[in-house]
């Protein structure tokens, strides 16, 4: 009897350690096979379906570009069931600006600044703005700094947007790079998302004194905030704690926010040197008309910075934002 | 074959209830402290997949020392005064990791040449001693409970099982309800402060089982 115990023992350990798995992996294979991904695209763009021209799987994110039926690319980032536009390209003309926020974010960095020699910006993403940037004042040193290398490479493949003189491509984390680098700015731009989230150390106290100090004076820093979440408030509150004064700029869904220190720059200061640089650099998008979307949003005050020790980034962006006032 | 001779008397149900918590609870801390070393690191080192892969290597790397060492000391100190000297140990290196989250780990960290060393030193430095340490309790845990060869299978096996569940509680609880509520720093002096108490309750313990010694 004891035998036909032992064998019954070694039945289950058996089924428990052979069949269990064996059954896990079939149920698994037909799951994976019943709901097979549907194959990449090939055929010539539909009015309705673009066309995927590329898809990469980097150190950081799941990266795709796209061409639409216009014409125009899209770069994205995420998987098929959850992705994200980062950037849309119009091949044929460099310096179009098809997403309004970034019509903003330039305007930032070149109507704002007392001076305009040197910017840089923290997320490369499609090199809109960058390269907007670059090409319309050739005298800027400008530099990228990009933490996807694979961003970066395909951003020279489809985009066109590589490094050459007066236009410096890093691969590096923003955050780390400053702490690097000795160097000051008249204009820092921050445009770093991983999807849909800001990386915490990006949106805290410590960064943005970080990015103050890296500042010239008469210099600005220039941020994309996304408006919808719980997340706004705190973002202004903390770039509130390292500047003087914030200037908002609505962007058709996003807000894009002004940061400096020193004296404010009065309405006269603004348009003066909007109509300057406009005139030098005969720039698309004219900053004096662009400085007509500033406007004054709906935040809570009493909303505390965001510091390294507590930055519940995530948290905060899980939580509708009520009473959201944009133009 | 008969088994050895008992050796010792039975675990009493308050050593092993005991033993369970503390399986459960220093399970818990192990994980949840990996995901605040990540908070402590990634400012200073970014949001990387570097960052990432050091930090669970080295909390890997610190288990594996915490499970190696606390075998040896298990078999030759098999009572709730190791596992009191284990915790009261973790936490006073926790306490120490509250007290350098502040700008102090930075200093450190810069008088380090190179990226990628100043990475793994500010990984070992936040992460490797507390996981040694932590790690120490697992084989201790076998060894208070065990009194029969014949067991050997199912306390191991149902002690590994409740400290992943810690483990599990510790990741989803840090991240999801501790971060978002009270910070940090907060996180660490806290889980500091609870092995203290913890370390104090299995040097009662300890106290207890000696008064109804023979």
């Amino acid at each position: 009897m004891p035998d036909r115990g032992r064998a019954r023992s070694l039945a289950a350990i058996w089924g428990s350690v052979v069949v269990a798995p064996v059954a896990t992996a079939a149920a698994l294979g037909w799951f994976l096979l019943a709901h097979q991904a549907t194959p990449s695209q090939t055929s010539a763009p539909t009015p309705d379906e673009p066309v995927r021209l590329t898809e990469v799987e980097s150190p950081y994110n799941d990266i795709s570009i796209w061409k639409r039926a216009d014409g125009n690319l899209m770069l994205l980032f995420g998987a098929r069931r959850l992705h994200y536009v980062e950037s849309i390209v119009d091949p044929a003309d460099p310096l179009d600006l098809p997403v309004t926020y970034t019509q903003s974010m330039v305007t930032g960095a070149l109507a704002f600044p007392t001076h305009l020699d040197s910017a840089m910006i923290i997320g490369l993403g499609g090199g809109r703005t960058s390269w907007y940037l670059h090409k319309s004042v050739p005298s800027l040193d400008y530099t990228a700094v990009e933490l996807d290398p694979d961003v970066i490479r395909l951003c020279a493949q489809y985009f066109g947007v590589a490094a050459e003189p007066n236009f410096s491509i890093v691969n590096e984390d923003g955050r780390v790079f400053l702490t690097k680098i000795d160097r000051t700015y008249d204009a820092i731009l921050i445009d770093a998302y991983r999807g849909p989230f800001v990386p915490f150390h990006l949106l805290t106290t410590e960064f943005y004194k970080l990015v103050a100090a890296h500042l010239k004076p008469g210099g600005v820093a220039v941020q994309n905030v996304e408006p919808t979440t719980m997340l706004f408030d705190n973002a202004v509150a903390t770039i509130r704690s390292a500047f003087d004064h914030l200037v908002f700029l609505h962007g058709d869904g996003n807000i894009v926010i002004v940061a400096y220190n020193g004296p404010e720059k009065d309405e006269a200061t603004l348009a003066k040197q909007a109509a300057e640089r406009e005139q030098e650099f005969q720039l698309r998008y004219d900053p004096a008309t662009i400085l007509q979307r500033r406007f004054t949003p709906d935040w809570n005050t009493a909303t505390k910075p965001l510091t390294d020790d507590f930055a519940p980034v995530e948290y905060l962006k899980a939580i509708a934002r009520h009473n959201e006032k944009q133009p | 074959m008969s088994e050895p001779a008992n050796q010792e008397a039975p675990a009493g149900p308050w050593a092993i209830a005991l033993v369970i918590l503390d399986v459960a609870t220093l399970g818990f801390i192990t994980l949840g402290f990996e995901m605040v070393a990540s908070r402590i690191l990634t400012p200073l080192f970014g949001s990387g997949i570097y960052t990432w892969a050091t930090i669970i290597s080295i909390v890997v790397a610190g288990l594996m020392a915490g499970y190696f060492v606390g075998g040896l000391l298990a078999d030759r100190f098999p009572t709730f005064t190791l596992a009191a000297a284990i915790k009261l140990v973790a936490a006073v290196y926790l306490a120490v990791v509250f007290a350098l989250a502040g700008d102090g780990l930075e200093s450190l960290i810069d008088r380090i040449p190179g990226e990628t060393t100043a990475l793994f030193a500010g990984g070992l430095i936040v992460c490797f001693p507390p996981l040694v340490v932590l790690g120490m309790y697992s084989p201790l845990s076998v060894r208070l409970l065990l009194r029969r060869p014949g067991d050997a299978g199912k306390i191991s096996g149902g002690l590994f099982a409740i400290s992943c569940l810690g483990n599990i509680a510790g990741i989803l609880g840090t991240t999801f309800l501790l971060i978002p509520t009270i910070g940090t720093r907060a996180i660490t002096g806290g889980f500091a402060g609870f092995l203290f108490v913890s370390g104090l309750v299995s040097i009662a313990a300890r106290l207890s089982q000696r008064a109804t010694e023979p």
